[in-house]
């Protein structure tokens, strides 16, 4: 579809009076140019402008296509993978780099703020080549993290699912540099959560269940061999998430090692928060309620979507309610709207590829 | 793909048009003219010449006009149709002949770290200004350089020392290279002084004996003649022209010294010096003694129907890389069909009040009768009565004695003339809320011939007409949507004044205090300045007061108002018109408001209507 016609459609769709298309356009324009054309779930051919139109066409009325505007002007949060990118290549300095200089400067008994004088100390050269930096999904970007910080190859992987031969290897290289030594500090990493289900749920469940199960069962496949327990740090580190999500993860994290009987020191932090304003201006409007809830469709909800709480469904996985979309996918966590499937009843503006792929 | 993109007229200044290409194709020659009138008049060359204006105005694109790249595009591209017209001008002024390139231009952009220089305390003052002329030849020389090699498309710094500098230097200007030389010797010199000024700026060190080379006088523009310069053995260009862009920004006295020191060479160096009007002390220079100036408003000030032209031209040019394919079109006519109502009742209140005006007196029956009666559409009834009202009211006003004679249709149409007409359009506007601001003509006043005001002015008119196309509906704007939206752009220019300017509540009071001046002076029932009030002549002489206002520019007292005016006249709010008046010969600096904010205040955009004030009365108005 040329642009233009997407926006002649589109004024026609929206009735537009002429000093609306002046102020609405080049809006539109600029932020398609800027972030929403790059959205990488598109058909092939589809831009966002002609999505918008087919997503806006579906409405009943002129008052529900006002109110998908309104949604899309004034609420949705569109992470481009530039941003993205840009945090990807702040992790090191604004987040693990602290932890690593406050862990030398308890060591060595140096004060935190004697930041050159730590630096320069072999311990923290040691503590750095001692950390294990792993990737909880694709979204982590982990080679661009690696290479951005200037990492060993060898202590930095992309996934938590790893042989033990690998995990030989690793040691070996880490102990060619710093004989009879182990890793003794773990970084996770990922790029976004909203609700922090998929890291956590009872039963030992969700990645983390899974990344501590490998770390602290020894068997021959995991990471049990390379770990100094003694002195075990792992640290949580995602690029966005919800406050919710976090506290949702330290809870689940108390809960493992109650029933596992470990003790360990173990953070979750990220680089950019997200508090509850932003759902709180959806929830709050009443106008946008009944919109999300009137063109939902209930397929959705499957196994995995009822893990979360669901009695407001349209909310997104686990009622998260954001208005947020990333360059790579939309989280099921958003506004339904946003992201519902194109085989659905009503298609989202940036239709998702669900995790789990129906059979 | 394609690089057009949607509103061009959004794209601004020379400088941020990257391509040569690109620049061109959107420049308009009609400036040009000027050039070749001076130059058959022998004073285009060889002289120095200033280029003054406000920002936006078009200095810098009519220097980087002249520079070797966009000078080489143009030849390469004269056939071209939207490359045509520049070419032929630039021939008449002998700057391209039809295979070469006859001219050198050197384009040095001077930037606040001059002044740096100046206020640098671990100079002594003498030292200041040597090193104020070592910093500029060193410049000159390096930016000559850069633009030889572009001119002959070589590469820098590779090809430098392809370049050969025979200056003889009898006048031993070069003390520390052996001239002549090649191009690279005479660059790493060049650039070498340039680095320990740096150096010297940059150190914290107190100054110590330097063994920076100081310069005594501007020699770089007498040494770099086109006979000293060769490449490959063979001569480059005809002419060289040095053009020293924004030299506001120099401190005062840089300023005056480079002035005083380029006049008193008198060195037949064609040597262009652009400027902003950024302090009254600008309006000051010797106009016209000892150098040429182009003043690019007053210039266009004098060629309405030019600039209507120029403006026409620039728009269709925009408006063609546009990737929408939509021309730029106003309506140029009220919508007459859609206002009968307004009309009729506008006749109906009109007819009502000269009635009313002229109950008591038979000295009118005659005029009332050829309204009445009057053969034309209601519009043009309703101006008759209009014109008519104010007529009428100022021979009311008049002191005579009540002959009630009355007055023949002849002594109406003697005391109709083009200014009363004028006002009685803008009145009947007003009261009965009828488009005024309309059609290419307003919008040409309303720019007040600045190109930059016409693009903040006709980007969002193009955007309308972008969005009318989009709504499949006739693309030119009505009188009364143009009307809204010049409206609507003059006040949200109105609402940036305060972050775009210092002393921003001081300066929007005075203008404030002026607007309702000019619009209380405007819209007198007998319309006495028609078509209307617009600006102010400062008159400091006539007063016998406790303060001297004679020498108001300089008194501390008027501190405030000098300030308020010099931004005025920095940031184009106000503008100098020089106008005859008095006594013969006798020339007055009257004050105008820039016509956007005449729209701000609904008053008319034509010259000619200004009150005398005192330095006195403009100082209250920038205190209540």
């Amino acid at each position: 579809m040329r642009t233009t016609l997407a926006e002649t459609l589109l004024t026609k769709i929206m009735e537009w009076k002429p000093d609306e298309i002046d102020r609405e356009r080049p809006l539109l324009q600029a932020m398609a140019n800027l972030k929403w054309n790059e959205y990488q779930q598109f058909a092939p051919g589809t831009r966002f402008l002609e999505s918008l139109v087919k997503w806006l066409q579906q409405f009943d009325s002129l008052e529900d296509k006002k109110i998908a505007y309104k949604l899309v002007r004034e609420h949705l949060i569109f992470i481009s993978s530039e941003q993205m990118a840009h945090l990807v290549d702040i992790l090191f300095s604004e987040k693990i780099n602290p932890i690593l200089i406050k862990k030398t400067a308890g060591e060595r008994g140096f004060a935190p703020y004697q930041v050159t004088k730590i630096l320069n100390d072999s311990a923290y050269g040691y503590n750095l080549r001692m950390s294990l930096f792993i990737g909880l999904s694709d979204g982590s970007r982990i080679d661009q993290f690696r290479r951005g910080a200037y990492l060993n190859n060898e202590q930095v992987i992309a996934t938590y699912d790893i042989s033990g031969e690998k995990v030989t290897d690793m040691l070996g290289n880490l102990q060619k540099e710093i004989p009879d030594s182990k890793f003794k500090t773990i970084f996770l990493i990922d790029d976004f959560t909203a609700s922090g289900k998929t890291y956590c749920r009872s039963g030992g469940k969700g990645k983390l269940g899974k990344v501590f199960a490998s770390i602290f069962t020894k068997k021959e496949e995991g990471f049990s061999t390379a770990v100094d327990f003694e002195k075990l740090e792992i640290h949580i580190l995602f690029y966005i998430a919800t406050i919710d999500a976090i506290n949702n993860i330290q809870e689940g994290i108390r809960e493992w090692k109650k029933e596992n009987g470990k003790e360990f020191t173990c953070t979750v932090d990220c680089l950019l928060p997200i508090d509850d304003t932003i759902k709180r201006k959806i929830t709050g409007d009443s106008d946008i309620m009944n919109f999300i809830s009137k063109y939902f469709d209930d397929t959705v909800v499957d196994e995995h979507y009822i893990k979360g709480k669901h009695d407001l469904p349209y909310l997104g996985f686990n009622e998260c309610g954001l208005p947020l979309v990333l360059n790579h996918n939309s989280p099921n966590n958003s506004i339904a709207v946003f992201w519902l499937p194109a085989d659905k009843k009503y298609k989202g503006l940036f239709p998702r590829i669900s995790r789990h792929r129906e059979k | 793909m394609s690089i057009k993109i949607r509103n061009p007229f959004l794209l601004r200044a020379s400088e941020r048009i990257e391509s040569d290409a690109g620049f061109l194709r959107l420049y308009s020659p009609l400036v040009l003219d000027y050039f070749i009138d001076i130059q058959s008049a022998g004073k285009l060359w060889d002289t120095v010449f200033f280029i003054r204006s406000s920002p936006g105005a078009g200095k810098s694109s009519l220097l980087r006009l002249f520079e070797p790249n966009s000078l080489l595009t143009l030849q390469n591209r004269k056939s071209g149709d939207e490359f045509k017209e520049v070419f032929k001008k630039l021939k008449k002024i002998d700057a391209v002949s039809d295979s070469t390139i006859q001219i050198l231009g050197v384009n040095l952009t001077f930037t606040r770290n001059y002044e740096l220089l100046e206020n640098f305390s671990g100079i002594e003052a003498g030292n200041r200004e040597r090193l104020f002329y070592s910093l500029l030849n060193s410049r000159i020389i390096t930016a000559t350089l850069r633009s030889v090699l572009a001119l002959k498309r070589l590469q820098f710094p590779e090809d430098l020392s392809r370049i050969e500098f025979i200056y003889p230097n009898t006048k031993l200007y070069f003390k520390r290279i052996i001239v002549p030389c090649n191009g690279q010797v005479l660059y790493e010199w060049a650039a070498g002084i340039e680095r320990s000024i740096y150096e010297l700026l940059d150190s914290f060190l107190p100054m110590t004996q330097t063994s920076i080379e100081g310069h005594n006088e501007l020699f770089s523009i007498e040494a770099l003649r086109p006979e000293y310069i060769k490449v490959d053995g063979q001569p480059v260009f005809k002419r060289i022209l040095f053009m020293f862009d924004d030299v506001q920004k120099l401190s005062v006295k840089q300023r005056d010294i480079l002035i005083a020191h380029l006049l008193e060479k008198r060195s037949n160096v064609s040597l262009w010096l652009s400027e902003r009007l950024e302090a009254m002390n600008n309006l000051r220079t010797n106009v016209g003694r000892d150098y040429e100036e182009l003043n690019l408003e007053n210039y266009w000030k004098d060629r309405e129907s030019k600039f209507e032209k120029l403006l026409i031209s620039i728009a269709a040019k925009r408006a063609a890389e546009s990737r929408e394919d939509v021309e730029f079109a106003l309506d140029s006519q009220l919508n007459e069909f859609d206002l009968t109502d307004v009309f009729n009742e506008a006749k109906y209140i009109l007819f009502a009040k000269i009635k009313e005006l002229t109950a008591g007196t038979s000295k009118f029956d005659l005029w009332k009768e050829h309204l009445f009666n009057f053969d034309g559409t209601t519009q043009e009834i309703c101006q008759l009565a209009k014109l008519m009202e104010i007529l009428v009211n100022r021979n009311l006003a008049k002191p005579e004695l009540a002959l009630n004679y009355t007055l023949s249709l002849q002594e109406f149409q003697e005391k109709t003339d083009e200014k009363t007409i004028t006002a009685s359009r803008l009145f009947l506007s007003k009261q009965f809320a009828l488009p005024y601001y309309f059609g290419m003509g307003m919008l040409a006043k309303i720019s007040t011939n600045n190109i930059e005001q016409f693009l903040g002015f006709s980007s969002p008119l193009y955007e309308r007409m972008l969005s009318m196309n989009l709504n499949m509906t006739n693309v030119a704007i009505t009188a009364k949507d143009q009307d809204k939206e010049i409206k609507k752009i003059a006040n949200d220019k109105w609402k940036e004044l305060q972050k775009m300017i210092p002393e921003s509540t001081l300066v929007i009071r005075f203008l404030e205090n002026l607007g309702s001046f000019c619009n209380n002076e405007t819209y007198r029932a007998t319309a006495p300045y028609a078509p209307g009030v617009t600006g102010f002549y400062i008159d400091a002489t006539r007063t016998i007061r406790l303060i001297n206002e004679d020498d108001w520019i300089s008194n501390e007292i008027f501190t405030d108002l000098q300030l308020v005016l010099d931004t005025c006249l920095a940031y184009n709010l106000l503008h100098v018109k020089e106008t005859m008046q008095g006594k013969k010969g006798q020339k007055k600096n009257v004050y105008y408001l820039n016509r956007w904010i005449c729209v701000k205040f609904d008053l008319p955009l034509s010259y000619g209507g200004w009150r005398t004030k005192k330095p006195d009365d403009l100082l209250r108005w920038t205190r209540r």
